[in-house]
């Protein structure tokens, strides 16, 4: 498979995924309040609430922040400034205590007698082994934020009185602080993510459910800010009374974990609720049960990969050339590709790079073999400096420009043939050739085995799904 | 006028020294050639249906020995290879030196920096080409 653009393809089907849904809380606090911030935002990822709290400047002032009953990663920042002022008439006055002598934004590079005053620091109480603050006590910006992770009551509090040794600035004092500053905390945005191994199974078959987000956010102690509340299974006929039905109870009732592994006995929908970053969200995945010659391969059973392979091999054998298409995921539908014919495809070789914009974010390739090993092979697929009268005998499997494509493109390949169907995952490739007349020879490093499926569809009607539809 | 003379014959033995030819038949084992190994390995030692079907497809034994594929470094034997592969090519260009894979006791595969993998018996007798789908 060699890549050259040109844009001509033909949509040949579309399939929906599974529902997902976005639900994010409404928190409240009666001198908090939530904003959206401003700019343009992905809608598939759920924007946590804002709150913040007014900060006075007087020393050791203390106000109460929002109270977060889940851990969450979240952003801490102080805008506005408290206005610092010398007070020249003072009897112990000796001139300004440093150059600042005005507005003073986040925090206290304030320097007198070594002290750093009027600061904020922001605490909340134990999280992952550690209490956390956010102190930005030698950093006077405006622009200052922190991140880390908090959880529990927390409190926005103000450093101490700068000290004014070796004055005597009482009972007038030689400097004032005024005015107020607010101090503002977010949750980072992150979506939940439900992935599984399967979605395609023989009736029975278990399946595990993987709990992440993205972004996975992750502190430094390793934890992560999230926390399953529920797994839930929901039969796609309610009216089902199989012998064996779908029980999660029995493996999906530890909530703490991440993952849930269960044998699936019906067609249904796996849900997950979680709290994600200190926001409620739901996902779920649709699980199909007694899928028509299963491989074990969540891609290859998917009816809608069948339908595209089917369709590019039926394409090959009409033009008597290799094939390409392309899946995309664009929120949540997949769109399905067939690349047009080029001028430079042969027999033995396909070329075409993705469409260009895509529709969405590649999920995978897939292009035809048209011979098995040992076939003869047209002269057309004769290389330039293959001796002539030969007799070209094809090879099987992937070539190195196959695991060069999928190494570039970073997405799988599926390489469908005359029985077999090959799914090759992103490997790192060498290269070599003899001098500069030759072209460059590609190929998997050593250790690509478990980066590559293959899979013989049963001859008969499983074969034909892919080969005669 | 002497010095000028030692130059030149210092610098032409020099040449003389570097364009000698190396006769070396035998290409060292690369990554490349280790690719080849594992294809063939896989066909001539698989007990499945898969491989089975390989075998006879391409007409490649079936390999109990160990090694069953090995990269050859033998000269005289790699000799023979280019001789074989001259007369393959037949174009007048050097097709030398070259990778030399024994496939079991009947079989060899070999290829010259053009990388193409072209199948021999045991007497160089040649049998066909292999050509990679892209």
């Amino acid at each position: 498979m060699r890549v050259v653009q040109k844009p001509v393809y033909c949509a040949v089907a579309v399939w929906l995924m599974s529902c997902v849904d976005q639900t994010g809380p409404v928190s409240n606090s009666e001198r908090q309040k939530s904003m959206i911030p401003p700019g343009s935002i992905r809608s598939s990822v759920v924007v946590p609430d804002s709150f913040f709290a007014v900060l006075p400047a007087s020393p050791g002032a203390q106000v109460t922040m929002h109270t977060f009953s889940d851990p969450v990663y979240a952003d801490v920042w102080v805008t506005g400034a408290i206005t610092f002022s010398s007070n020249p008439a003072a009897p112990g006055y000796l001139g300004p205590i440093n150059t600042t002598n005005g507005p003073v934004y986040a925090g206290g590079t304030i320097d007198a007698g070594g002290g750093c005053g009027l600061y904020v620091n922001v605490y909340y109480p134990a999280t992952y082994g550690t209490n956390i603050t956010a102190s930005p006590c030698n950093s006077s910006s405006a622009s200052w934020r922190a991140t880390s992770l908090f959880q529990g009551t927390g409190y926005a509090t103000r450093g101490g009185a700068i000290l004014e040794a070796g004055r005597t600035c009482d009972p007038m004092p030689c400097h004032a602080q005024s005015d107020s500053q607010i101090v503002w905390i977010r949750p980072l945005a992150t979506q939940l993510v439900l992935t599984s191994t399967k979605r395609f199974i023989a009736r029975g078959s278990s399946v595990t459910f993987f709990v992440s987000a993205n972004p996975n956010l992750m502190a430094s102690g390793g934890g992560r800010p999230r926390r399953v509340t529920a797994w839930r299974w929901k039969r796609a006929d309610p009216s089902y009374l199989g012998a064996d039905t779908t029980h999660l109870q029995w493996y999906c009732s530890n909530q703490a974990a991440q993952q849930c592994s269960v044998p699936i006995y019906e067609n249904g929908t796996m849900t997950v609720d979680a709290i994600v970053n200190g926001v409620a969200q739901t996902r779920s995945i649709t699980v199909v049960v007694n899928v028509l010659c299963p491989s074990g391969d969540t891609i290859l059973d998917d009816p809608a990969t069948r339908a595209l392979l089917a369709n590019v091999w039926s394409q090959s054998q009409s033009s008597g050339t290799e094939r390409k298409g392309f899946a995309f995921d664009s929120a949540g539908t997949h769109i399905y590709r067939i690349k047009g014919q080029m001028f430079e495809n042969t027999p033995c070789a396909v070329f075409g790079s993705p469409p260009n914009p895509p529709p969405g974010d590649l999920l995978w390739s897939t292009h035809s073999h048209l011979y098995l090993p040992g076939d003869s092979v047209p002269e057309t697929c004769r290389p330039p400096n293959a001796p002539p009268d030969t007799k070209l005998r094809a090879e099987w499997g992937p070539s190195g420009n196959d695991w060069k494509t999928v190494w570039d493109q970073q997405k799988p390949d599926i390489i469908i043939d005359k029985y077999y169907l090959h799914i090759i995952y992103p490997y790192p490739v060498d290269s070599t050739r003899q001098d500069s007349t030759q072209d460059w020879q590609y190929y998997p490093k050593a250790g690509w085995e478990n980066s590559y499926f293959i899979w013989m569809p049963p001859e008969g009607a499983c074969r034909d799904l892919f080969h005669n539809p | 006028m002497q010095f000028l003379l030692t130059i030149m014959f210092f610098f032409s033995s020099q040449q003389r020294v570097l364009t000698s030819p190396v006769i070396n038949s035998c290409r060292a084992s690369t990554a490349w050639s280790t690719s080849k190994i594992n294809y063939f390995q896989a066909i001539v030692t698989g007990t499945d249906a898969r491989n089975t079907t390989f075998r006879q497809a391409y007409d490649l034994p079936y390999v109990t020995t160990s090694p069953a594929v090995e990269l050859i470094s033998d000269e005289t034997q790699c000799g023979n290879a280019v001789t074989a592969l001259q007369a393959l090519y037949a174009d007048g260009k050097t097709h030398s030196p070259v990778f030399l894979i024994r496939i079991g006791t009947t079989r060899f595969a070999i290829a010259d920096g053009s990388l193409s993998v072209h199948i021999f018996d045991s007497n160089y007798q040649y049998k066909f080409s292999m050509r990679a789908l892209d």
